[in-house]
């Protein structure tokens, strides 16, 4: 495996440019642990363990923990692992960006992320992403469109109920089909597919979550976070559940967190793979091209 | 027993009641959702591929598939006949596998066979054969047009393009794989 230190130059400049903006929008850089001794329990997501505790799989268990001693505007870039990840577009240990508003909501993320993206690009000096040979204009109005309405659109009915069926026909049917004319957004997803999600105002069963899509590859996922403190409890216990049901070694029930997020304001975060980002600035279609090892 | 995440190209797994080979494989995990395992898969008995989504959990048999070294005997009338030279067993391979490869075969030339459950299902003849033409009419004389071919019949029945100055009795290399002449090896 040889490095591809054009790519790694680019990489370079992508997470430098990333940093200047949040700076330039008045975000407080923060660092938070890598290993946590109480993980959030996810359905999907496996941690891995160490002596110490458990490496994070994001770094939400410590950031909205700021937000609620007071925290306004706060960015990270940082490693997360998840075990078992492994593919073109996955590796156990990756770079995520993560950011969080107090006092906001999904719909203000989504313009960061614009914001963040058009920024990059200007830094790189391109108006367009690369995916194979087409090319995706990132300064013209990016897309929107409903989880349902993508369903209805590519599967030719609405999001399925049964999560097996949700999870395959988003991977064959919809992702690769999103993001090739402009980047688009995929929002509003059934509540049950994000139990850290505030409910969408009159539409109770699904929430105020979006993912971001450029040439069919995954790139962020935002959402107006779940603020109602026995609502997050309840869900944090039906995902442990859900862990069980699938087989996965239980946690230390998540205490801690729960207890600093007594205070939590109404907040919104988004997490952005910077290797996806690399990838697409590159126009790679392997994840490995835009790492070192 | 293989797990969806165990599979990766190349590995054969049994598929109700068929042996496949995986020729192409992609994890996928869309957002906060489950890992999805999308496989390309051919059948080694009909050569079709298939497309397949499988969750992490999806438990495979391995197909019993095996490569050995074969010998060509003989064709009994319905079947070619080949053996291990080793243990000298033999097996029947029905006409139809052999088809396309039937005009090759030489006795006692040595191919690379595929066994599943005890059965030959593919067979794979050596890349270049050398063979004797039996029948090919004198090249035109004056005819010096390059790569001016003609045809030449040879001890297997097998018909090929011959150059011109290739002559009955003679003994010629041929690429399996594209059923072309590639030199003389000798003459008569």
């Amino acid at each position: 495996m040889t490095v591809n230190f054009q790519n790694l130059a680019r990489r370079s400049e992508i997470i430098r440019a990333a940093r200047s903006f949040f700076h330039l929008e008045g975000f407080l850089e923060v660092e938070t642990p890598i290993i946590t001794p109480e993980p959030l329990p996810e359905a999907n997501i496996e941690a891995i363990r160490t002596e110490s505790g458990f490496l994070i799989t994001s770094p939400e268990v410590y950031m909205k923990p700021l937000l609620a001693q007071g925290a306004q505007k706060i960015f990270q870039i940082t490693k997360c692992f998840r075990k078992n990840e492994h593919g073109s577009r996955h590796r156990e240990e990756f770079t995520m960006l993560e950011w969080y508003r107090a006092h906001s909501d999904y719909t203000k993320l989504k313009e960061d992320t614009i914001k963040l993206v058009r920024f990059i690009a200007e830094v790189l000096n391109t108006q367009t992403i690369e995916r194979g040979d087409k090319k995706i204009d990132l300064f013209s109005n990016w897309e929107d469109i409903q989880v349902n309405a993508a369903y209805q659109k590519f599967a030719g009915h609405p999001a399925p109920t049964d999560d097996f069926q949700f999870d395959e026909e988003m991977t064959r049917l919809i992702e690769p089909n999103l993001g090739w004319n402009k980047p688009t957004f995929l929002s509003d997803y059934p509540v049950k597919y994000c139990p850290m999600s505030a409910a969408c105002p009159n539409v109770p069963n699904f929430c105020q979550r979006f993912e971001l899509y450029i040439g069919g590859l995954e790139l962020a996922n935002g959402c107006t976070e779940l603020a109602d403190w026995e609502k997050q409890r309840q869900n944090i216990e039906q995902e442990q559940q859900r862990r069980a049901q699938n087989n996965m070694q239980p946690y230390p029930f998540p205490n801690t967190f729960l207890e600093a997020m007594k205070t939590f304001p109404p907040s919104a975060g988004t997490a952005l793979g910077i290797d996806r980002l690399a990838m697409l600035f590159t126009n790679s279609p392997d994840i490995q091209s835009v790492l070192t090892f | 027993m293989y797990e969806a995440s165990d599979l990766k190209k190349g590995i054969k797994i049994e598929l109700e009641g068929e042996p496949y080979i995986i020729t192409d494989f992609e994890f996928s995990k869309p957002g906060k959702g489950q890992a999805i395992y999308r496989v390309r898969m051919k059948n080694l008995l009909t050569g079709y591929s298939i497309d397949k989504s499988y969750r992490s959990n999806d438990k495979f048999q391995p197909a019993n598939v095996s490569n050995l070294k074969l010998q060509y005997s003989y064709f009994d009338g319905t079947n070619y006949v080949f053996m291990d030279p080793e243990t000298f067993e033999n097996y029947s391979v029905n006409a139809e596998l052999m088809e396309d490869k039937k005009d090759y075969l030489m006795e006692n030339m040595e191919v690379d066979g595929t066994l599943y459950n005890e059965m030959v299902i593919d067979v794979t003849l050596p890349s270049f054969v050398e063979m004797k033409v039996t029948r090919s009419d004198p090249g035109v004389k004056g005819d010096t047009a390059t790569n001016a071919t003609k045809p030449a019949t040879m001890e297997t029945g097998l018909e090929i393009k011959v150059p011109l100055f290739v002559n009955e009795g003679d003994v010629i290399r041929i690429d399996t794989r594209t059923g072309e002449y590639l030199a003389r090896v000798s003459t008569k």
